[in-house]
């Protein structure tokens, strides 16, 4: 990207921006019995995609949702899975969407999961949660609501493609608020908007949320026709560097930093963003061992983040939530892998058996196939002290489905000598940024000021 | 799957394994205190909540801080997690502990007491265990 495009300007217009779904795959094979091991990993935490449905038209959203699917779930059929879940001991559900509470009968189904006495919380675009909804979320039992907020109010607003998105999720925070809803918020960390993180988490700070989920926007679903959106693996150094100025400030507020596992891996942060986790680092992808997904038709899959196509392990309308747990081969992925399974960088790593390369919805939505994870602390680190960085170049374009990507290859390469040394400075200090993205910052603010003022006050998508 | 029981280096913050004896990025070598610490820390059970398990979690790093170490201690979990054809012990060794963080799920709710307006738990300071039901 040249420093004088706009990183947001027109949307690609070969896609659509928000497709009908394709049905579900039904019918899929499952194995004859269950192993031990896959009786002994349990979904603790599950992600159910209530609809597709919604009220924003974000850029980088990984389902393209927008419209319903075309075979979602009805009530019957949801609440048999809220039994279903408490019965296979799933302890958290968080609902998304789409947009949730678009659903009529999202709130049945909400209180039907708390009054299982599963921890019930959301993540939400906030465009139109007012405060009866807040009351009445109060009222079934939501124990905390993440309002996903990408930047300072120009940039999100591009972001999410509707005007007016960002006082929207922020006044979503309040509401829930005053309903006696704790508050958190979900970011993706973009390449424009990189050096917007630290502004708009004092902001969140100020509207008093008890946790910040950071992750980065990853070539998935309409986030694949944008390649301008995502950080290079060598922006890693600038992330973390911006994730230890944060968490900072957010120990002094008393505000927990919940990375995703999307987020490290290894570098001298990770006790600092991980020490109160059980291994006190990261682990592994933890797909189909302790997360579970949900797409809104039944589709069922070990992580939510997940390519709809080779993760769906089967159909809630065909089989028992806990015969999909245990006998299909998408779900079971993770749960025998070794160091084998992996491939380049990764594969000879020091940290390779535990890491096992890190999250496998990065690996998978960039190179096609999980097992090798160029978006790792660790491994710029090693690059870096060779002088070199990677970056990744988009061979293969999506084919515009929901939770669809592209193919991107990697290429390593020297840093230019003016940025090796900046690079230097910044794993040592760490403090700034690289020099393409300060240059590049002014620009970039500008034209999502101007980008802004044409957006849409709604959508609609029918 | 084998697993590495990891100490953070007191020079360089980088994990190293408590097997090497010193660590491979800036040479400082790892204490037999160090290593005794890690392999005498507490287990957790996969079965807890998110939130309790960071509870929990929280408390044993806090307990782990005051010797500057962190560990693994997937190498047990509670005998409800385990289906009686399971290995006693060895499974979660084998297996390790779940990635807690799918990037489509949202921050875990704070615990139970820690009230709704006053910004929430901090657990590396120390916040007090969410009610857990095992
Ligand atoms: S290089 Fe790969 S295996 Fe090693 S820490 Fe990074 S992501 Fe994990």
């Amino acid at each position: 990207m040249k420093d004088t495009e706009s990183p947001l300007g027109p949307r690609p217009k070969l896609l659509p921006i928000a497709p009908k779904a394709a049905p579900g795959r039904r019918h899929l094979p499952l194995a004859q019995g269950a192993r031990p091991v896959d009786q002994y990993w349990r979904p603790l935490y599950a992600v159910w995609e209530l609809t597709l449905q919604c009220d924003l038209a974000c850029r980088h959203c990984g389902s393209r949702a927008g419209r319903s699917r075309p075979d979602e779930l009805d009530t019957r059929e949801s609440l048999d899975l809220v039994d279903q879940m408490h019965a296979m001991g799933v302890k958290e559900v968080t609902l998304i969407g789409g947009e949730a509470y678009l659903r009529k009968d999202w709130l049945v189904i909400a209180k039907a999961i708390a009054d299982k006495g599963m921890e019930l919380t959301m993540t939400t675009g906030g465009r139109n949660l007012d405060d009866e909804k807040a009351r009445a979320m109060k009222a079934v039992g939501f124990r905390s609501v993440s309002v996903s907020i990408d930047g300072l109010e120009p940039m999100h607003d591009a972001l999410r493609g509707v005007k007016g998105s960002w006082k929207a999720a922020f006044r979503a925070l309040k509401s829930l608020k005053a309903a006696g809803i704790p508050v958190s918020v979900n970011t993706q960390i973009t390449r424009p908007g990189l050096t917007q993180i630290e502004d708009t988490f004092d902001l969140l700070v100020q509207a008093g949320v008890h946790a910040w989920q950071v992750s980065q926007t990853v070539p998935m679903g309409r986030a694949a026709d944008e390649p301008d959106l995502l950080l290079e693996p060598f922006q890693v150094l600038e992330t973390m560097a911006v994730l230890y100025r944060i968490k900072k400030k957010a120990d002094a507020a008393r505000v927990r930093i919940w990375p995703g596992n999307d987020i490290g891996y290894f570098g001298p942060y990770e006790t600092m963003l991980r020490g109160n986790m059980p291994r006190g680092h990261m682990s592994s992808c933890g797909a189909g061992r302790m997360t579970l997904g949900i797409e809104a038709n039944g589709a069922i899959k070990g992580c939510p983040s997940l390519p709809t196509r080779e993760y769906t392990g089967g159909n809630l309308r065909d089989e028992t939530l806990k015969d999909i747990w245990e006998r299909s081969e998408p779900l079971r992925f993770t749960r025998e892998r070794t160091v084998e399974d992996l491939w380049g960088f990764c594969r000879t790593c020091y940290y390779a058996e535990d890491c096992l390369a890190g999250c496998s919805w990065t690996s998978h939505v960039f190179l096609g196939r999980i097992g090798n994870n160029p978006f790792c602390h660790h491994r710029t680190l090693e690059l870096l002290r060779e002088g070199k960085r990677e970056r990744m170049v988009l061979k293969t374009a999506a084919p515009g489905e929901p939770f669809d990507y592209g193919i991107f290859e990697i290429v390593v390469e020297d840093w230019p000598a003016d940025e090796l040394a900046r690079a230097r400075e910044l794993v040592a200090t760490p403090e700034g940024f690289l020099l393409h993205t300060e240059r590049a910052q002014a620009g970039i603010r500008a034209r999502f000021e101007a980008r802004a003022q044409d957006l849409p006050d709604s959508v609609d998508y029918d | 799957m084998a697993r590495h029981t990891h100490i953070p280096c007191t020079q360089c913050a980088r994990h190293v394994r408590a097997t090497d004896p010193q660590c491979p990025f800036c040479g400082t070598a790892i204490t037999e205190a160090q290593r005794l610490s890690v392999a005498s820390a507490p287990s957790l059970s996969h079965r807890l909540s998110r939130s309790a398990m960071l509870a929990v979690g929280a408390s044993l790093t806090l307990g782990a801080c005051a010797s500057t170490t962190s560990g693994d201690r997937d190498g047990q979990v509670t005998a409800d997690a385990r289906p009686d054809a399971m290995d006693e012990g060895t499974i979660g060794a084998l297996y390790g502990d779940p990635g807690p963080a799918p990037e489509y799920g949202a921050p875990p709710p704070p615990p139970m007491d820690a009230g709704d307006s006053d910004g929430g738990p901090a657990p590396r300071y120390g916040a007090p265990p969410a009610p857990v039901a095992v």
